[in-house]
């Protein structure tokens, strides 16, 4: 047995894995129930890496277009979701590479929820989170989707972002520690 | 406040875990963190609140189907079809004027002015010569320039020539006409007088001249005009008939002398 066929023989027999088979067979139908399944955490991840409805529309269309052009380079070594939300991940930075200019802009609704001077940060709302989240990099807002959004664990999130289990565990931990202390600057800023 | 690592990494876990029990066992252990768990709780919950609702609208956005993908012209198969084409057009363009003769429409000149004529210079004869090849005869050049040497058949072009010594007027006619072809007609009242060449007798016996000039110095030395009668040649009147000579009158016929027929 080659080592090909004994990675096919390995590869885990899902739902997932069998869509994937029957869409590379030709089958159109079987991407539409993908993309049903999985639009809506792609969308999740991408909102919470660009932090706007319409460019996260754009970013998820994106992601699936490139997902549907690769299909045949998905090797099932990991969850079809996982492959999915490396991609997302990859093309919503890129996105927020591109529109870096965007990330500048703070809505009024934001601007209004940052709490007052002085403020307790233990008070702030959801609004002066995201106003901390805005400041950060895409890679830890990417981090922080994945794992308090989406809930997966660091394995996958290690996968998503295309490094080990541990780096994607230290990743969490300094991105979580930036946005606490951009949560207290917020909170001291006059 | 300074926390280590280990008691960070901990206090997030105690902030994360849905357990109240874990939050209570870690508060009781490290009681001078307990205003941290709960930030950390606060924050650890917004956060996790402020997940988006699911898009709606994204049911209804461009969904990438096998059959949309394959309506798709990939570019390349664009680009290809557009080489192809472009090669055909030139092949297609060629043979229609290689193998039907279509000429390619002259140019027409933009200027719509008549060209101005163009000088007359002597053009080289060209002759074929016996090895096949073709031979340019340049006119003669004399020794002043390029002007052509004059013709000698016609008349006025032969040169004269006069003897210096004791030359009348009707001996020097005489040679002029049968050097030059011309006949002279010359009045009844022109008389046959001497002549004195003056300077030019100086020059030796004899004194070669042009027609004209062997005409202009006859009438220099006698009392005679010459006029240019055409084809008929020269006809000699006297002076005295010729009411607007130079030096007798002004020119009233355009510089033309009339001649009054006596008697």
């Amino acid at each position: 047995m080659t080592s090909e066929a004994a990675e096919i023989a390995n590869i885990p027999f899902d739902e997932e894995t069998a869509l994937v088979r029957r869409c590379l067979a030709g089958d159109a139908a079987a991407f539409d129930r993908l993309y049903a399944r999985y639009r809506d955490k792609v969308y999740v991840l991408a909102m919470g890496i660009l932090m706007n409805p319409d460019d996260a529309a754009d970013a998820v269309q994106e992601t699936f277009s490139l997902a549907y052009r690769n299909l045949p380079k998905f090797r099932a070594k990991s969850r079809f979701g996982t492959w999915l939300f490396r991609i997302a991940v990859n093309s919503a930075i890129q996105f927020s590479r591109r529109h870096k200019y965007r990330s500048r802009l703070t809505s009024l609704d934001d601007a209004a929820a940052v709490p007052a001077p002085g403020g307790d940060e233990r008070n702030f709302d959801e609004g002066a989170l995201r106003a901390a989240m805005a400041c950060l990099k895409p890679e830890d807002r990417a981090v922080l989707t994945l794992f308090y959004w989406e809930g997966l664990p660091l394995e996958e999130i290690g996968e998503s972002l295309g490094c080990a289990p541990n780096a994607a565990k230290t990743r969490l931990y300094r991105a979580r520690e930036r946005l606490r202390s951009q949560l207290r600057k917020e909170s001291a800023s006059p | 406040m300074k926390i280590d690592r280990d008691t960070d990494e901990l206090l997030w876990a105690a902030a994360e875990s849905p357990d109240d029990s874990v939050r209570e066992q870690f508060a009781k252990r490290y009681p001078h963190l307990r205003a941290e768990l709960a930030t950390r709780r606060t924050m650890v919950q917004v956060l996790r609140q402020s997940k988006p609702n699911a898009n709606l609208n994204l049911a209804e956005r461009y969904l990438p189907s096998a059959r949309n993908e394959r309506r798709a012209f990939p570019r390349l198969a664009w680009i290809g079809a557009g080489s192809v084409l472009l090669v055909g057009l030139a092949f297609g363009s060629f043979a229609v004027v290689r193998y039907f003769g279509v000429k390619p429409r002259e140019e027409k000149s933009v200027v719509s002015a008549p060209l101005p004529a163009p000088e007359l210079k002597p053009r080289p004869v060209i002759e074929a010569s016996d090895s096949g090849e073709m031979k340019s005869i340049v006119p003669p050049v004399n020794e002043r320039g390029t002007a052509p040497r004059p013709d000698e058949s016609n008349p006025a072009n032969k040169p004269i020539e006069l003897p210096t010594k004791s030359l009348r007027l009707m001996r020097a006619l005489d040679l002029i006409s049968k050097q030059s072809g011309l006949a002279f007609t010359v009045l009844p009242d022109v008389k046959d007088q001497a002549l004195e060449l003056g300077d030019a007798g100086a020059l030796g016996p004899t004194v070669t001249l042009s027609l004209q000039e062997a005409v202009d110095l006859i009438e220099r030395c006698a009392s005679v005009r010459i006029l240019d009668n055409g084809t008929e040649g020269y006809l000699v009147l006297p002076m005295d008939k010729v009411t607007n000579a130079p030096d007798t009158s002004a020119n009233e016929s355009g510089g033309m002398p009339s001649v009054s027929r006596g008697g």
